[in-house]
C-alpha cells in the first residue's frame, strides 16, 4: 500500500512524539486523545512538508500572525474542502457563528437574532407580538453569591395571551411543559452547597433535582422558538414569583396579538386616560390626534404601566425618537433624559411640536408598575421631576440599559450600547423608580382601575387647589 | 442506581435513564482514531500556503482580509458584529484581545453546526499546551478526566499516581480545585471548575512535581464533597498491563488501555515476555479503550490477523482505502484469542475488535461498543490555533459502518452503531469501575476465560 507506506516513513518522527502523547492522553483523559493523535500527525506533515521547501515559505508569511478573520475563513475553507460530507451551511454557519461569539460577551441583552427572529422582531417594534405575547428577557441575578440567569417577564402584551393568563411583570419563567429552562444551571447551587454543610438526605435530593433539571432541560434559543411560535397546543408555563410561595403553573395559548401602541379615554370633565404600550413609530401621531380629537383635556393621566420600551432601532422606529415625539405632542419639550455610555453623556430630547405651546400643557399624573421599563422609565422619572407628574402604582422595572438594534446582512443584532440616565443626571436605579403615591396595581386598564381613581382624585384636588 | 452513573453503567439503566447516558456517553467517550490522511495534510498544507501568499499581498495593498471575502457568510458576518460592537458596545472595550477571543468563539459557534463532537477548533493556548506536555511524561498527580456535561470527572486514576494514593477514585465529579503557593504550601485560591471546560480545570490541576493542589470532588455515595490535598509528582503512565490469568492453563491477558505510539511495541513485547512463560491463549482486554492512532490500529490487527483489510477508510470523495494487514510483522498466531469489549470501547478499539471478527480469529465478549467510525485530521493554523476535522469514515472489514447515528441534539442515539460481541455479556454491578484487578466480580472476564478454556481442551482433543 502506498499510503501505508507514506505514513511508515514518517514514524520516525512519530515515535518521538509518541512519548510525549501518552503522557497527555492520559493525563487529559477521552477528551484529549483525539487533540493528541492528530498532533503526531499534524507534526509529521509540517515535517514532511518542510523537505518541499515549505517551511521556509512559511515563516516568510507567517511572520506577521493573520488576523482572527483570516484564521477563520481559513478554518472555513478547510471544513468546506476537507470535512467528510457535504458540507452547504453558510447560512447555518453564520447563524452559529454569530449566535456563539455573542454568548461570549456574556451579556444577555447582546444577542443575535437568526433572519426568522429578526423578523419576529421587527413585528414587534410595529406592536405585533406572536407567540405568548410577553417582553422577555434574560435577567442576571445575584442570589447566595452565585450569578443566575433567568428568564423575566418585563411585560406582558396587554390583551395578549400571556396577558389573559394572568402572567405578570416581573414573572420568571423557569418552566415549559414541565421542562426546566436553562437559562442558569441549577449546578451553581451545588457547587455553592459545596461551601456548607447540610443533612446528607437533603444534599442528595438537591443533587438529583439539579440533575434531573439539566437533564431534562429546554435550553433557551430552544425555548423561545416555542414561545414565539404563532400556534400550537397552549404551553404550560412554570413561573416563580416573588410574592407566590411556590412555583405556579399557567396555561397559555399561543396566537399573534397586534397591540395598539395608544388608547385614549375621556374619563371625566377635562380629564383625558392616554394609555402608551410601546413606543412605536405611529405612537407620537396618534397621541397628537387623541389630543386634539378630545379638545386638549387639561389633565392627563398618562399610564406607561407595561411599556417595556425596548432596543433602539436607528430611524423612524426607533423607540428613542417615538418617546420623545410623544413628550412633544403632550406639550413637553427640550432634553428629557440622557444616554451614558463610558464617561460621556448625550442628552436625548424632544422638539418643541409647533401648536403646542407651554401654556397648554396639561397636568400628568404618570402610571407605572413593575413593566414599566426602559426608555418609559426616562420618560416618567422626566414628568416626576420637570412637569410636577406623581408617579402612581408600584416600583418600576429598574432597567437602564440602551440597547441598539442593529440590522445585518444576515438577521440582526441587539447590543448594550449605553445606559440611560434620568434629566436629573442620574442613572436609572436598579430597584426602578418609586411611586409618589404607591396603589397595588396589575396592567393597564382604564375602567375600575384603583390607580386610575386614585390619579383622578390627585388630578382633580390639584386642579381643584389652583382654582 | 442513583442519577449518577456513568457512561459506563451496565445497560439495564439504559432503560430508565437512557437520556442521560445517551448525553454521559456522547460527551465521556469522544474516543478517536486519528488518521494521518496522508495526502490530504500535504494537500491542505499546500493550500494554506498559497493562500498565506495572497494574504500577503492583500495587506500590502491594505486591503483587510476579510473585507475581501465574499458579502454574505461566517466570515463576513462575523466581521460585521465586530465593527458593529467595536463602535457600539458599551461594557466592554473591544481590543485586539477580545477579537480574538470573539472571533475563535465564532468559529467554535460555526463548527457546532456540523453537529460532529468529534470536529472542534483548539485556540493557541489549548495547542501550546498541548505541544509542551508533548516534550515527554508530565508533572500531575496522574488522573485520567473526562468532560461530563459541564463538570469535568475522573476516569480513573493512574495505578500507583498520587491521584490514586490519596483515593481519588473513577467517577468523581471534580468541584473545584484549591492553589497552593509553590513556596510556602498554603492554600492560596480555590476556583469552581463547573463550566471551567476540561483544558482549564487540567491547567488548574497540573504543576511543578513536589508542589501541592486540593481536589474537591463529589462522589456517588458520599454524603459531602471530598476534598484531597494531593503532592504532584512525575507521571509516566503505562499504555499496557499484561499478566498471565489463568498459571494453570496459560491463558495471557493482555489490557491495552489507548492506541498511542507505544501500544504495538509495548504489546509485543509483553506478548513475548507471556509466550516464554508458556502462554497458549490471549484476552485481549479493550474495555475502557477510547482509540488513538489509525495506524496503530492496523498495526496491532495485524499481529491477529494474517492478511487481509484491517479496515477501509473512505474519503470525501467516496474513495475507499483498504488498509491491509502487514504480512511482514509477527503474528500472535494460531492460539485462542479472547476480546473484551464494552461501551467505552471506541474507535481504534472498535477497528482492532471489526477486524478480528470479520476474520474469525478470536470472539468477543462482553457488550456492544461505543459505535465511532470516523477518521479526524488536525490541521494547524496561521495564527497558532488548529483545526480538529473529520475527514474520512471507515468501516470494517467486511464493510460495516460502525458509526453511531446522532440525533438532533447531537446526542448519540445508543446502540444505532458500534461492533457487537459475538458473547453478549453485562457486566457484574459489583465490579469496582475500572479496577481490571478486581477479577471476582469481573461477569465478563469469567466469561473470556470459559470460553478460552473450552476452546484449549478442544483444540488439546483434536
Amino acid at each position: 500500500m502506498v499510503r501505508i507506506m507514506r505514513t511508515s516513513a514518517r514514524i520516525g518522527i512519530l515515535a518521538l512524539l509518541a512519548v510525549g502523547s501518552v503522557a497527555i492522553g492520559i493525563q487529559l483523559g477521552a477528551y484529549t486523545f483525539r487533540q493528541r493523535d492528530p498532533l503526531a500527525g499534524a507534526t509529521a506533515a509540517s515535517e514532511a512538508g518542510s523537505g518541499l521547501g515549505f517551511s521556509n515559505l512559511d515563516e516568510l508569511s507567517w511572520s506577521q500572525q493573520p488576523s482572527p478573520l483570516q484564521t477563520m475563513s481559513d478554518v472555513l475553507e478547510m471544513v468546506e474542502s476537507e470535512y467528510v460530507e457535504k458540507v452547504d451551511a453558510d447560512d447555518k454557519f453564520a447563524v452559529g457563528a454569530a449566535r456563539t461569539m455573542l454568548y461570549t460577551l456574556d451579556d444577555p441583552r447582546t444577542r443575535y437574532w437568526a433572519p426568522d427572529q429578526t423578523a419576529l422582531l421587527e413585528q414587534q417594534l410595529d406592536g405585533k407580538f406572536v407567540g405568548i405575547g410577553a417582553v422577555l428577557a434574560v435577567v442576571k441575578e445575584k442570589r447566595d453569591e452565585v450569578e443566575q440567569r433567568r428568564v423575566c417577564v418585563i411585560a406582558p402584551v396587554p390583551g395578549g395571551p400571556c396577558d389573559a393568563a394572568g402572567v405578570r411583570a416581573g414573572d420568571y419563567i423557569t418552566g415549559i411543559d414541565g421542562r426546566w429552562v436553562i437559562a442558569y444551571d441549577p449546578r451553581l447551587d451545588l457547587n455553592r452547597m459545596t461551601l456548607r454543610t447540610m443533612p446528607e438526605r437533603e444534599y442528595r435530593e438537591k443533587i438529583k433535582d439539579a440533575t434531573k433539571k439539566l437533564q431534562d432541560g429546554i435550553s433557551w434559543p430552544r425555548a423561545l422558538e416555542q414561545l414565539t411560535q404563532p400556534t400550537g397546543k397552549p404551553l404550560e408555563l412554570t413561573i416563580e414569583r416573588k410574592s407566590a410561595p411556590a412555583p405556579i403553573t399557567v396555561k397559555v395559548t399561543r396566537n399573534e396579538t397586534q397591540v395598539a401602541p395608544v388608547e385614549f379615554h375621556t374619563v371625566a370633565p377635562g380629564t383625558g386616560y392616554l394609555r402608551i404600550t410601546q413606543f412605536t413609530a405611529s405612537a407620537p401621531a396618534q397621541v397628537t390626534s387623541a389630543l386634539k380629537t378630545s379638545g386638549r383635556p387639561a389633565r392627563v393621566i398618562l399610564d406607561l404601566r407595561d411599556n417595556a420600551g425596548g432596543p433602539d432601532l436607528a430611524g423612524p422606529k426607533s423607540v428613542v425618537s417615538s418617546a420623545a415625539a410623544v413628550l412633544s405632542a403632550l406639550g413637553f419639550s427640550g432634553e428629557f433624559g440622557k444616554i451614558a455610555r463610558g464617561s460621556s453623556r448625550h442628552p436625548i430630547a424632544s422638539a418643541a411640536q409647533s401648536g403646542s405651546s407651554s401654556g397648554t400643557r396639561p397636568s400628568v399624573a404618570v402610571l407605572i408598575n413593575k413593566g414599566t421599563a426602559n426608555i418609559a422609565e426616562v420618560a416618567a422619572a422626566y414628568l416626576q421631576a420637570r412637569a410636577g407628574a406623581k408617579l402612581i402604582g408600584a416600583p418600576s422595572q429598574g432597567d437602564s440599559s440602551y440597547q441598539k438594534l442593529i440590522k445585518l446582512s444576515l438577521g440582526a443584532m441587539t447590543l448594550t450600547a449605553g445606559s440611560y440616565f434620568t434629566v436629573a443626571g442620574k442613572a436609572v436605579p436598579a430597584t426602578g423608580l418609586s411611586p409618589d403615591v404607591p396603589v397595588a396595581t396589575g396592567g393597564p386598564r382604564w375602567e375600575k382601575d384603583a390607580a386610575v381613581n386614585k390619579a383622578l382624585a390627585l388630578l382633580g384636588r390639584a386642579q381643584g387647589g389652583r382654582s | 442506581m442513583s442519577d449518577w452513573h456513568t457512561a459506563t453503567d451496565p445497560v439495564p439503566t439504559h432503560t430508565t435513564n437512557r437520556s442521560f447516558v445517551r448525553v454521559a456517553a456522547f460527551v465521556a467517550l469522544i474516543g478517536l482514531v486519528f488518521g494521518f490522511a496522508g495526502p490530504t495534510l500535504d494537500q491542505a498544507a499546500a493550500r494554506r500556503f498559497k493562500r498565506q501568499g495572497t494574504d500577503l499581498l492583500r495587506s500590502s495593498l491594505g486591503v483587510p482580509a476579510a473585507d475581501a471575502q465574499a458579502t454574505a457568510g461566517p466570515v463576513a458576518l462575523t466581521s460585521e458584529i465586530l465593527t458593529v460592537l467595536k463602535r457600539d458596545y458599551s461594557r466592554a472595550t473591544i481590543d485586539d484581545k477580545k477579537t480574538r477571543e470573539l472571533t475563535y468563539a465564532a468559529i467554535q459557534g460555526m463548527l457546532a453546526t456540523l453537529n460532529d463532537p468529534f470536529t472542534g477548533f483548539l485556540d493557541p493556548d489549548d495547542w501550546l499546551q498541548m505541544q509542551q506536555t508533548t516534550q515527554g511524561s508530565f508533572e500531575g498527580i496522574g488522573a485520567v478526566l473526562e468532560p461530563y456535561g459541564r463538570d469535568v470527572r475522573v476516569v480513573r486514576p493512574i495505578p500507583g499516581s498520587p491521584a490514586f494514593l490519596v483515593g481519588l477514585k473513577a467517577g468523581d465529579i471534580i468541584l473545584s480545585v484549591g492553589t497552593h503557593d509553590h513556596d510556602t504550601g498554603k492554600l492560596i485560591k480555590t476556583t469552581p471548575t463547573l463550566g471551567k471546560g476540561i483544558n482549564d480545570v487540567v491547567k488548574l490541576i497540573k504543576g511543578p512535581r513536589g508542589t501541592k493542589v486540593t481536589v474537591t470532588v463529589l462522589r456517588q455515595n458520599a454524603s459531602k464533597p471530598l476534598s484531597f490535598v494531593i503532592v504532584r509528582k512525575h507521571i509516566e503512565p503505562p499504555v499496557i498491563n499484561a499478566w498471565m490469568e489463568d498459571t494453570d492453563r496459560k491463558i495471557a491477558r493482555i489490557v491495552l488501555n489507548e492506541f498511542n505510539e507505544r501500544a504495538d511495541d509495548q504489546l509485543w513485547r509483553a506478548w513475548t515476555d507471556l509466550k516464554k512463560q508458556g502462554a497458549r491463549a490471549l484476552v485481549l482486554d479493550l474495555r475502557y479503550n477510547p482509540g488513538g492512532l489509525l495506524e496503530m490500529a492496523v498495526r496491532i490487527g495485524s499481529r491477529f490477523v494474517d492478511r487481509g483489510a484491517i479496515v477501509i477508510v473512505q474519503e470525501k470523495n467516496g474513495v475507499r482505502h483498504t488498509l491491509e494487514a502487514n504480512p511482514r510483522l509477527p503474528k500472535v498466531g494460531d492460539i485462542p484469542v479472547a476480546v473484551l469489549i464494552n461501551e467505552s470501547s471506541a474507535s481504534a478499539s472498535e477497528i482492532v475488535a471489526g477486524a478480528i471478527k470479520d476474520h474469525h480469529r478470536g470472539k468477543l465478549i462482553g457488550q456492544h461498543t461505543f459505535g465511532k467510525g470516523l477518521v479526524q485530521t488536525l490541521f494547524p493554523l496561521g495564527d497558532g490555533s488548529a483545526l480538529r476535522l473529520t475527514t474520512a469514515k471507515y468501516f470494517t472489514p467486511s464493510g460495516r459502518d460502525i458509526n453511531n447515528k446522532y440525533d438532533e441534539e447531537k446526542r448519540p442515539i445508543f446502540g444505532s452503531g458500534g461492533i457487537m460481541p459475538d458473547i453478549a455479556v453485562e457486566q457484574s454491578p459489583d465490579w469496582v469501575d475500572q479496577q481490571f484487578e478486581d477479577k471476582e466480580h469481573d461477569t465478563q472476564l469469567k466469561k473470556a476465560l470459559e470460553v478460552l478454556r473450552t476452546d484449549l481442551q478442544v483444540a488439546a482433543r483434536r
